[in-house]
């Protein structure tokens, strides 16, 4: 299972960015726009923008790996997730409401540096999500910034 | 034809907004991190801050491939950059303006004392690309 503390960092995070790989080992990265944990709470599912989905579906054919890392900006804490691809869809309404929250956590969270001025441009950096897929989570590293940055915090399938 | 990067993706690479990079292991393992800063080097390199990350250390010396996102918040727009490792370095003019403007990234952020940067890692650009985005209505 993923740890509660993770489940609740998810519910404060407001950035998240992808990696694949396709046959090459030549890595690509997919802008998140959302991210939520499944009721068997070993499951994410992440959102992609419209655009940040090139290489995905055919790197998920051909071996699956997925990387996502989520942080909580401005503040750096960080954990990356790495598993394995489950299945993929279009997005739907109730990943758009997904979307909305952490577009609001991102604006709250970075108004303050950014300036009242920039909220617009805030708000348009979380794209609408286009597509889903699921990851069967199987290790989650610590990545915030700092001495601790690469421990494994979760060691096999969770 | 070695692809060369734009004039106007110079401001970007200084707005001091983190990168997202992504690399892979030998055995085929995606990494995902955050990288503070992306330093321009000439119309044909970049050199991207490593700080903590032994993972994409080891991961671009055994599979030199790389991608980068770079976030334009103000231009609506990111930037992707397909790179190759090169080589590190850890003294010379390139590693000291970098690590003079970690300490200016970490001093604005409240991460003094913990940003930090072990090396400058050089990279040939393979493909530039940006791609653009709209304000929701």
């Amino acid at each position: 299972m993923i740890p509660e503390k993770i489940i609740q960092f998810l519910d404060r995070a407001n950035v998240g960015h992808a990696g694949t790989r396709d046959r090459n080992l030549v890595p690509h990265g997919h802008s998140v726009c959302g991210w939520t944990v499944a009721v068997d709470g070993r499951t994410l599912t992440v959102l992609l923008p419209a655009g940040a989905s090139g290489h995905l579906v055919e790197s998920f054919e051909d071996n699956g790996q997925i990387a996502v890392t989520i942080e909580e900006y401005p503040e750096h804490e960080t954990y990356q997730f790495k598993g394995r691809y489950v299945r993929h869809r279009p997005a739907v309404p109730a990943d758009a409401e997904i979307t909305e929250r952490i577009r609001e956590r991102f604006v709250r969270g970075v108004l303050p540096i950014a300036g009242e001025g920039a909220e617009p441009v805030l708000r348009a950096f979380v794209q609408p999500p286009a597509l889903a897929f699921e990851v069967e989570v199987r290790e989650i590293f610590v990545q915030t910034p700092g001495p601790g940055a690469g421990a494994r915090l979760v060691v096999g399938e969770v | 034809m070695d692809t060369r990067l734009p004039a106007a993706i110079r401001p970007v690479l200084d707005n001091g907004i983190p990168a997202a990079m992504v690399t892979c292991s030998a055995d085929g393992i995606p990494n995902a991190t955050v990288i503070s800063q992306v330093y321009f080097v000439d119309d044909t390199h970049v050199a991207l801050s490593f700080q903590f990350f032994s993972k994409t250390m080891r991961n671009v010396r055994e599979n030199p491939r790389a991608h980068v996102t770079v976030h334009d918040i103000q231009g609506l727009a990111r930037w992707i950059l397909e790179l190759e490792f090169e080589r590190s370095e850890t003294e010379g003019p390139i590693f000291d303006a970098m690590d003079m403007q970690i300490e200016a990234i970490a001093s604005a952020t409240g991460m003094s004392g913990i940003f930090k940067l072990r090396a400058s890692d050089i990279y040939r650009v393979v493909s530039v690309e940006k791609q653009s985005h709209r304000l929701h209505a």
